[in-house]
């Protein structure tokens, strides 16, 4: 590997974070859906609601640390990018780092409504500090949802993206994140 | 001149108690000093109770004028349920329980009451998740009297057990949980 498409690549840590976070996200999106229905009888009642809360956390620290690189060590856009393609993918990443703040907050403030805190792998609490009215807390609720299954479809259409840079237009995109 | 005071003074005081006498005594409900609790099993192992915090409604009473002038409606916002635990609060009020955002109130009027001022059963019509069904139950007068800013106010008190299923609310919480006795603790004030 040359030592310029080194340069051209994203950092060890932005690697890490970006392959981290994705995996958390998925894993968070698919819980919620597979949590709500869970039946009163089920081994997981209680231990998922528990995981999801602690993994939602770590995403979010995860995603914070993502933005700082993002400001600080984020190579330029391939040049082999057309205008519309560098738009698109600004917009989906300004969503995808939305969201990573907003979801998990809106957890937080539906899950402390009643200024239970929130355990973090039963090692540690995040204290409830931010109890809200009731209307927010139903929007939050409404917002995680909502938000969650639509970041979705932002992750399909930005690995998507990544996919078609890599087999179609055979260029370094998806390379990039990887080595 | 003093017997046409007296009969003008007799005259303006009949004129001012004889509507009241012949009007229903209506009440209104007092929300800060009204609850509606439920209460559960939670496993067969201890109980788990919560409460409506938004709730109204008028009451008639007026025992000395027989069973018949005895009434209460009741509105309960369900939106306001709390059990002090915002995840089960979350999920009761979701479409496995309560359903809030599609039934956001639970009605209770009354149609017959059997008893006397002390209390007896009170019998009426509860919907609930979009279901109406007839339901008794026991109602029993805590008191009443005047209040100290010029008021006069008078609490009951009834619980009616419910089976949850009979309103569709059929999530499974085990054997223990089908029963949730439901207590109305009502304190109204008299309408001036």
């Amino acid at each position: 590997m040359t030592s310029e498409i080194k340069k051209k690549s994203f950092s060890l840590s932005t690697k890490l974070l970006h392959w981290l976070i994705a995996g958390h996200m998925s894993g968070l999106i698919v819980s919620g859906w597979w949590i709500v229905d869970l039946s009163f009888y089920s081994s997981w009642y209680y231990s998922a609601p528990a995981l999801h809360k602690s993994f939602g956390a770590v995403v979010f620290l995860m995603g914070l640390l993502l933005l700082i690189n993002k400001f600080r060590k984020r190579p330029p856009p391939l040049e082999s990018h057309t205008k519309l393609e560098k738009l698109a993918s600004k917009f989906a990443h300004l969503l995808l780092f939305a969201s990573l703040i907003t979801i998990p907050v809106s957890g937080y403030i539906f899950t402390t409504f009643t200024g239970q805190n929130v355990s973090i792998f039963n090692t540690f609490d995040i204290p409830a500090v931010l109890v809200t009215s009731e209307k927010i807390r139903d929007l939050a609720i409404q917002f995680h949802i909502y938000a969650s299954y639509g970041i979705a479809v932002v992750v399909f259409v930005h690995a998507g993206g990544a996919l078609k840079h890599h087999l179609l237009d055979k260029d370094r995109t998806l390379r990039r994140m990887l080595w | 001149m003093n017997t046409i005071l007296k009969t003008i003074a007799l005259g303006v005081s009949l004129s001012l108690t004889l509507p009241v006498l012949t009007q229903a005594e209506s009440y209104t409900i007092d929300p800060s000093h009204s609850f509606v609790k439920f209460e559960t099993s939670h496993l067969g192992v201890a109980k788990l109770s919560g409460r409506f915090n938004t709730i109204a409604g008028k009451l008639k009473y007026n025992p000395a004028a027989g069973e018949e002038s005895q009434s209460v409606e009741v509105s309960i916002d369900t939106t306001s349920l709390d059990t002090n635990w915002a995840d089960r609060d979350k999920h009761l009020r979701s479409g496995d329980f309560f359903n809030v955002a599609k039934f956001s109130n639970a009605t209770f009027k009354s149609t017959k009451f059997d008893g006397d001022a002390s209390g007896g059963t009170l019998t009426g019509i509860l919907t609930f998740l979009g279901v109406s069904k007839n339901i008794e139950f026991p109602i029993k007068k805590i008191g009443e009297g005047k209040d100290p800013w010029g008021g006069y106010r008078v609490g009951f008190e009834g619980t009616y057990k419910m089976t949850r299923k009979d309103f569709g609310m059929d999530f499974n919480l085990g054997p223990a949980a089908e029963l949730v006795d439901v207590t109305l603790q009502i304190e109204a004030i008299k309408d001036k």
